[in-house]
C-alpha cells in the first residue's frame, strides 16, 4: 500500500482566522472552503510528498489559533519536527503576534524543528498590511525560512510544506536529527512496503531510555 | 513503626497520644531543617496515614506538599511523601483502619481536592516527577494521579492539559521496560482518554498507537494476558467517537495491523515469524479462554468502531480494511467452531460493517471462496470450495454446533443475517443471484441431507418447510430463514417474481405442483393448527407479507388457492385462542391481498374479495388488529431493530423477538397506504402517495398515461355510443403538456359546490317526477282519444332528448377524465391512476352498451305502442263516437288536461336544456380546476348524476312496463315473450347496478 522512507509530523499555529485549516485543506485535499468552522482542539492531516526521490510521509495537525486552545496546542510542540507559523498579510495585528508564537515553539519544541513563516492570503493583494519585506526580515532574523502562499488560490501552499520537509531531510542527511529518537517528530518508514509489519525490536529498543 | 502501633493498640487514649504524636511529626516536617530530621518525620506520617488517614491528612498535608515542592531532589523523601500522599487519597481504607469505607471515602476526597487546589500547582510537580527514572517515585506518582483521577477526573484532565508536557510523560510511561509501571500507566491512561477528546489527540499524537500495537505484540497478542486487554482498551478509547484519531490511525498504518490481532493461530502471524516461541505453541494453547475472548472483542470493538455506518471516514476504512485483508481472518473466526459465540458473531456483525454499503467490498465479498475447515463436526468427507456467502448463510440457519444452547448461539445466526443484509443491501444484483438459488430442496428428507450440498436458497427453503424438524430443533433457524427469504426478495420485483415461479411437488411422481408461495402459507397454517411455536406461524406470514405487498402477481398466485384466504380470515376473525400477535400478521397480509389484488388475471377479484373484508371480517376489526400488532411491544422492538437502536441489531433480547426488521420496514412504509386500501370499496382508489409508489414499483416503473380522446364522441342521438368507448384509447405516449394546462389553472373559476350538484340531483328528479306525470296522462290519454298519439310522439322525442342530455354528460365526464390524465402534477402518471382510468372507462362502456340495449327495446316498444296506439284510436273512435254523446263537457276536460301537459313538458324542455347548459358549465369550471382532487370530485359528482340519470331511465323503463300493462288493460294484446326480455334485461341492469 503506502510505502515511505521517512514519516514527518509537523504542526500549524498562528493566530486564529489566519487560515491554517484552508492550507492544510488545500495541502491534502486540494479544496478551498471559503467558510470554514473554527478549529476545536487539534485536526489531523496526512500526504505524502517527495524530497530527492525520496517518499516522505506527512502528519500534520492542524491547531485551533484561539488563546483558550493555547495550552492544549502546546503539548503538540514537543512531538513535532516541522512547524508552520502562519500570519494574515492582511491584518496586521496576526503578523505581530508572531514573536509570540514563535516564542512558544522555541520553549517548548525541539531545538532542530525546522520553522517556517507564511503569510497567507497573498491573493489579498489590496488589503495587504505586512509588506513581503517586513515578513522576509522577521524570518531571516529569527533564522526561520519564509513564504507567501494563498490558500485560496494554491499559490506555493505545496511549496510552503515541501521546503519544510527538504529542510527536515537535509539536517537527518547531516546526522543533526535523529531518526527514531525520543522525543522526535521523524520516523522511519516501514521496512517492508505494504506488508502488515509491526515496528520490530531493533526499531523500537531504542525507546524505553531508562 | 511498632512503636507507634503500640499506641494504637490501646485504645482511646493512646488514639489521642496519636493525634498528638501526628501533629508533632507534621509540625516538624513543616520546619526541620535538616533533611535527616525530615525524613524521618514523614516516615513516622507515612506510618500512620493508613490507621490515622483523617489525623495525618488534617494536619500534615500543607507540610507534605511543601515539602515535595521543596526538597524533590531528595529521593527518599519523596519516595515516602509520595507514598503518604497516596495512602490519604486512596479510596480504599487501610487494613486497621479505624475509619468506615464511608468516612475513608470522604476523606480521601478531601485531600485529594486539597491537591488539586494547591495554589502552586502542585499537579504539575508530580507531571515532572513522572519523568523520574526512580522506580518508586515513578510509581506512587502514578499511583496519585490514579488515586486524584478517581476523585475528580475532569479536574486532573484540565490540570493535565494545561502542562506542556503532561499527556507527553504519561505517554512515556507505556514505554517504560518496567512492566508493573506500564501497566499503572495503561490504567491511568484508560480512566483518563474515556471522554476528553483533547487528550486522546495528545495521546495518539504521541505515538500511542505504536507503543499500544508493540506492547501487544510483545504479551502475544490477542491470545495475550489482561495486559493485552488493557492495551486494547486503550486504542478502543483513542479511537472511539474521535474521527481525527481514526483518520491517523488509518493514516499511520494502524489499519493494517488489525488483521495480525485477529489470528487465532500465532503460528500463523507475521510476529510469530520474529518470534518462534509463538510459533511453536501447544494445541493446548490454542483453546479459547475467557481472557482470549475478551481481548478479541476488544478488537472487534475497534474493527467495527472505524466502520459505523454514516460515518465521514467510513469508507475509507472499509477500502484500507479490504486492501489489507481483513476478511478472511475475521471469516475464519466466525466460522471457528471452538470459539464463543459472541466472538464468532461479531466477527460476523464486523464482515458485514465492512461490505456494507460498499460496493467494491461487496463485489470482492461475493468472490470469496472458502472450503469449509475440518472443525465442522457434520461433515466427514471434504468439502469443495464454496462461496462465503453461502457459508455465511449456512451460519445463520443450519443447524447449531452440538454443546450451544438455542438461546446462546441465536446471536451467531443474527449476526449472520446482519452480514447478508449488509451485503445484499443496495446491492441488487446479488440480491437477485441469491434469488436465484431459491431452489426446491432436491429431494423430501432435506432436513437429513447434509447442508453442505444445498445452494444458500433452498436451504433457506428447505428449513423453512421443514419446520417440524428445524423448528423443534432450534426455532431461530427457522426465524432467520424467514427473515433471509425476506432479504432476498424485499423490494425487488424480479427476485420476487424469481420466487414466484419456484413450485415443489414431483410431477413425474403424478404429484400436483403447489407454487412455493401456497406451501409456505399451506405450512403456517398447520403450525397454527399444530399448536407450534408461535414464532413459526409467525414468520411465515411475516415473508409472504413482505414477499405481497406491492405485488399483483404474486396476490394472484396466493388466491389461486382458496384456502390461503380462508386461514387469514379464520385468525382474523377468531376472538379467542388465537395468539393476537399472529391474529395481526395475518390482518395485515388479509390486507394487502385485498390491496394488491390488482393483477388483470387475478383468479379472485377485488369485488370478490370485498364481501369477505367488509362484512365477514369487517374492515374496523380488521384495522384494530393490525393496530395491536403495531403497539405491541414484540413489534415496536422490530422497529428498534430496523433503525439499529439496538446495540445489536437482529440479535438482541431473544425472549423480545418476534418479527425482524424486514416486516418492520415494511409494514413502516405501508402503514398510512394499507389503512386507507382497506377501506376503500373494490373500484374506488386513493391518491396517497405511498399507494402509488408501490404500485409504481410493482409495475416495473413503466410508466403510461391515458389520454383520451373522448371530446371526439360526438354523443347525437341515435348514434350507437360504442364508438365513443372505442375511441378512448391508450396513448402511446404520457407526455402531458403542462404548460398549457398551468396556465389555464391560473384562470379557473372556483370550483362547483356540493351544494349545487345537490341542487341538480333534486331538479333531476323533478323532472323523473315529472315525466312519470306526463306519461301516466299520456298513457290514459292514450286511451282515451286518438288526439294523444301525437303526444305520446311528443313524449318519446323527449325521452329521446333527456338519453342525449345523459350522453353530453358521459362525454364530458370523459372528458373531465381526460383533462385529469394530463394534469401536470400528474406528470407520474402510475398505475393505479390507470387502473382507476380504466375501471371508469368499463364502467363507462357498460353504461353505454347498457343504454344501447335500451334504446333498441324502446324502439321495439314505440313501434309496438304505436301499433297499440292505432289499435287504441280505433277503439278510440269507436269509444268517441259513444262519448261524444255523453256531452261536450268531458271532452273540455281533456283538451285543457292536454294543454296542462303540454305546459308540463314545455317546461322539463326547458329544464333539460337547463341542466345540459349547467353540466357545459361544470366542465368549463372542471378544465380550470386547480387540483387534481377537484377534478376527480366532480368526476365523482358527474358519476353520480349518471348514476341518477341511470335511475331515472330505469324508472323510465317501468313505465314503459306499466304503460304496456295499461294498454294491456285496454284490452291489447302484448305478446308475453317481450315481458320475458324485458326482464332479462332488468336482471342485466341489477347486476350492473351492483357492481357500482
Amino acid at each position: 500500500m503506502s510505502s515511505y522512507a521517512y514519516l514527518f509530523k509537523y504542526i500549524i499555529i498562528g493566530d486564529t482566522g489566519v487560515g491554517k485549516s484552508c492550507l492544510l485543506l488545500q495541502f491534502t485535499d486540494n479544496r478551498f472552503l471559503p467558510s470554514h468552522d473554527l478549529t476545536i482542539g487539534v485536526e489531523f492531516g496526512a500526504r505524502m510528498v517527495s524530497v530527492d526521490n525520496k517518499d516522505i510521509k506527512l502528519q500534520i495537525w492542524d491547531t485551533a489559533g484561539q488563546e483558550s486552545f493555547r495550552s492544549i496546542t502546546r503539548s503538540y510542540y514537543r512531538g513535532a519536527v516541522g512547524a508552520l507559523l502562519v500570519y494574515d498579510i492582511t491584518r496586521r495585528d496576526t503578523f505581530e503576534h508572531v514573536a509570540t508564537w514563535l516564542e512558544d515553539v522555541r520553549k517548548h519544541s525541539n531545538t532542530e524543528t525546522t520553522i517556517i513563516l507564511i503569510g497567507n492570503k497573498c491573493d489579498l493583494e489590496a488589503k495587504r498590511s505586512v509588506s513581503r519585506e517586513e515578513g522576509e526580515k522577521f524570518a531571516s532574523d529569527n533564522g526561520l525560512y519564509f513564504i507567501e502562499t494563498s490558500a485560496k488560490t494554491a499559490n506555493n501552499v505545496e511549496e510552503a510544506f515541501v521546503q519544510t520537509a527538504q529542510d527536515i531531510y537535509e539536517k537527518i542527511q547531516q546526522g543533526v536529527l535523529v531518526v527514531n529518537g525520543e522525543p522526535s517528530g521523524v520516523k522511519l518508514g516501514p521496512s517492508q512496503p505494504g506488508m502488515s509489519s509491526m515496528p520490530n525490536v531493533s526499531q523500537s529498543g531504542g525507546l524505553g531510555c531508562c | 513503626m511498632d512503636f507507634f502501633k503500640r499506641y494504637s493498640s490501646i485504645g482511646s487514649q493512646q488514639q489521642q497520644s496519636a493525634s498528638e504524636a501526628i501533629q508533632t511529626l507534621a509540625d516538624r516536617v513543616e520546619t526541620s531543617t535538616l533533611l535527616e530530621d525530615k525524613r524521618a518525620a514523614v516516615r513516622g506520617l507515612k506510618g500512620f496515614s493508613r490507621e490515622y488517614k483523617e489525623e495525618v491528612g488534617d494536619a500534615a498535608l500543607p507540610a507534605l506538599l511543601g515539602c515535595l515542592k521543596q526538597d524533590s531532589e531528595d529521593q527518599h523523601l519523596l519516595k515516602a511523601i509520595l507514598e503518604t500522599l497516596t495512602n490519604l487519597c486512596a479510596r480504599e481504607p487501610g487494613k486497621d483502619d479505624s475509619l468506615s469505607v464511608g468516612e475513608s471515602t470522604a476523606a480521601a476526597g478531601r485531600f485529594s481536592q486539597a491537591i488539586l487546589d494547591d495554589p502552586d500547582d502542585v499537579i504539575s510537580t508530580f507531571l515532572e516527577l513522572l519523568g523520574d527514572a526512580d522506580f518508586y517515585v515513578r510509581y506512587y506518582t502514578v499511583q496519585l494521579l490514579g488515586a486524584l483521577h478517581m476523585h475528580s477526573g475532569e479536574e486532573l484532565q484540565r490540570r493535565v492539559l494545561v502542562s506542556p508536557m503532561g499527556v507527553g510523560r504519561l505517554v512515556d510511561l507505556l514505554s517504560d521496560q518496567r512492566d508493573i509501571i506500564r501497566n499503572e500507566g495503561i490504567q491511568l491512561l484508560i480512566a483518563m482518554t474515556e471522554s476528553n477528546a483533547d487528550i486522546q489527540k495528545i495521546v495518539a499524537f504521541e505515538n500511542a498507537f505504536d507503543y499500544l500495537l508493540n506492547t501487544v505484540n510483545e504479551e502475544g497478542g490477542a491470545r495475550g494476558n489482561i495486559v493485552v486487554q488493557d492495551c486494547l482498551q486503550l486504542l478502543h478509547n483513542l479511537l472511539n467517537y474521535n474521527v481525527s484519531n481514526q483518520n491517523f490511525f488509518r493514516e499511520a498504518s494502524g489499519i493494517q495491523k488489525l488483521p495480525d490481532l485477529l489470528i487465532t493461530d500465532p503460528s500463523q502471524t507475521s510476529a510469530a515469524r520474529n518470534n518462534p516461541a509463538l510459533a511453536n505453541m501447544d494445541d493446548d494453547e490454542l483453546e479459547w479462554t475467557a481472557q482470549h475472548s475478551r481481548n478479541m472483542l476488544v478488537v472487534l470493538d475497534i474493527i467495527r468502531m472505524l466502520i459505523q455506518p454514516g460515518n465521514s471516514n467510513t469508507e475509507s476504512n472499509q477500502l484500507a480494511m479490504q486492501q489489507c485483508g481483513i476478511i478472511p481472518p475475521l471469516l475464519q473466526l466466525a466460522l471457528a467452531y471452538e470459539a464463543p459465540s459472541s466472538v464468532r458473531s461479531q466477527a460476523l456483525y464486523a464482515i458485514g460493517d465492512v461490505v456494507r454499503a460498499n460496493q467494491i467490498n461487496q463485489n470482492l465479498f461475493q468472490r470469496i471462496l472458502i472450503t469449509a475447515s475440518a472443525g465442522d463436526e457434520d461433515s466427514g468427507e471434504k468439502s469443495i470450495p464454496e462461496p462465503a456467502i453461502v457459508i455465511v448463510i449456512r451460519l445463520s440457519v443450519g443447524k447449531r454446533p452440538s454443546g450451544v444452547p438455542a438461546n446462546e448461539y441465536y446471536i451467531v445466526r443474527a449476526a449472520a443475517a446482519y452480514l447478508v443484509q449488509a451485503y445484499v443491501g443496495s446491492n441488487p444484483d446479488a440480491q437477485l443471484a441469491l434469488a436465484a438459488t431459491l431452489t426446491p430442496p432436491g429431494d423430501s428428507s432435506q432436513a437429513d441431507a447434509p447442508e453442505q450440498h444445498q445452494s444458500a436458497g433452498s436451504l433457506v427453503v428447505s428449513v423453512l418447510l421443514d419446520w417440524r424438524t428445524t423448528g423443534q430443533e432450534d426455532v431461530w433457524r427457522v426465524w432467520y430463514a424467514s427473515l433471509l427469504f425476506s432479504t432476498i426478495v424485499r423490494d425487488h420485483v424480479e427476485c420476487k417474481e424469481q420466487a414466484l415461479r419456484v413450485s415443489l411437488g414431483d410431477v413425474s411422481q403424478g404429484e400436483d405442483p403447489q407454487a412455493l408461495l401456497n406451501e409456505l402459507m399451506s405450512q403456517a397454517r398447520q403450525a397454527a393448527q399444530e399448536g407450534a411455536d408461535v414464532r413459526v406461524c409467525i414468520s411465515l406470514l411475516s415473508l409472504v407479507c413482505v414477499w405481497l405487498a406491492g405485488f399483483p402477481r404474486g396476490v394472484s398466485v396466493f388466491l389461486d388457492e382458496s384456502s390461503n384466504l380462508t386461514f387469514l380470515v379464520e385468525q382474523v376473525s377468531g376472538s379467542s385462542g388465537v395468539n393476537a400477535l399472529v391474529q395481526g400478521v395475518a390482518a395485515f397480509a388479509l390486507g394487502l391481498v385485498y390491496q394488491f389484488d390488482t393483477d388483470a388475471e387475478t383468479p379472485m377479484t377485488r369485488d370478490q374479495i370485498y364481501p369477505i373484508l367488509a362484512k365477514r371480517v369487517g374492515a374496523d376489526q380488521l384495522l384494530v388488529r393490525v393496530q395491536r400488532l403495531r403497539d405491541s411491544k414484540e413489534f415496536q422492538y422490530a422497529v428498534g431493530l430496523a433503525a439499529g437502536t439496538h446495540s445489536n441489531a437482529y440479535g438482541g433480547m431473544a425472549a423480545e423477538m418476534f418479527f425482524d426488521n424486514v416486516f418492520a420496514d415494511m409494514f413502516k412504509a405501508q402503514y398510512e397506504a394499507f389503512r386507507q386500501a382497506v377501506r376503500l370499496r373494490p373500484h374506488e382508489t386513493m391518491a396517497g402517495p405511498s399507494y402509488v409508489s408501490h404500485l409504481h414499483h410493482q409495475a416495473g416503473g413503466a410508466m403510461a398515461g391515458y389520454a383520451s380522446s373522448a371530446a371526439g364522441t360526438g354523443s347525437t342521438p341515435g348514434t350507437p355510443l360504442m364508438g365513443g368507448a372505442a375511441t378512448i384509447s391508450r396513448a402511446a405516449s404520457p407526455a402531458v403538456t403542462p404548460a398549457a394546462l398551468l396556465s389555464s389553472d391560473e384562470s379557473l373559476t372556483p370550483m362547483v359546490p356540493k351544494s349545487e350538484c345537490d341542487a341538480l340531483n333534486v331538479r333531476l328528479a323533478d323532472q323523473a317526477a315529472l315525466i312519470t306525470r306526463l306519461q301516466q296522462d299520456l298513457a290514459q290519454a292514450t286511451s282515451q282519444t286518438s288526439d294523444i298519439n301525437t303526444q305520446l310522439a311528443d313524449e318519446q322525442q323527449r325521452r329521446v332528448e333527456a338519453e342525449t342530455a345523459r350522453d353530453a354528460l358521459s362525454s364530458e365526464v370523459a372528458q373531465l377524465r381526460t383533462q385529469l390524465d394530463q394534469r401536470p402534477d400528474n406528470s407520474q402518471v402510475s398505475s393505479d391512476d390507470d387502473a382507476r382510468v380504466k375501471e371508469l372507462e368499463q364502467q363507462l362502456q357498460a353504461l353505454r352498451v347498457e343504454s344501447e340495449q335500451q334504446r333498441d327495446a324502446w324502439k321495439g316498444e314505440r313501434d309496438e305502442m304505436q301499433k297499440k296506439v292505432t289499435n287504441a284510436e280505433k277503439q278510440a273512435v269507436k269509444a268517441a263516437a259513444a262519448v261524444r254523446s255523453t256531452g261536450k263537457k268531458k271532452e273540455q276536460q281533456q283538451a285543457s288536461a292536454l294543454e296542462a301537459m303540454e305546459k308540463t313538458a314545455r317546461e322539463n324542455d326547458e329544464r333539460i336544456a337547463a341542466l345540459v347548459e349547467k353540466c357545459r358549465v361544470l366542465e368549463e369550471q372542471a378544465k380550470g380546476a386547480e387540483e387534481a382532487d377537484a377534478l376527480k370530485e366532480k368526476v365523482a359528482a358527474l358519476e353520480k348524476e349518471q348514476e341518477d340519470l341511470l335511475v331515472y331511465l330505469a324508472d323510465q323503463d317501468m313505465q314503459a312496463k306499466e304503460f304496456r300493462a295499461k294498454l294491456r288493460g285496454y284490452g291489447e294484446d302484448i305478446p308475453l315473450s317481450d315481458e320475458d326480455g324485458d326482464e332479462d334485461e332488468d336482471e342485466d341492469e341489477d347486476d350492473d347496478d351492483d357492481e357500482e
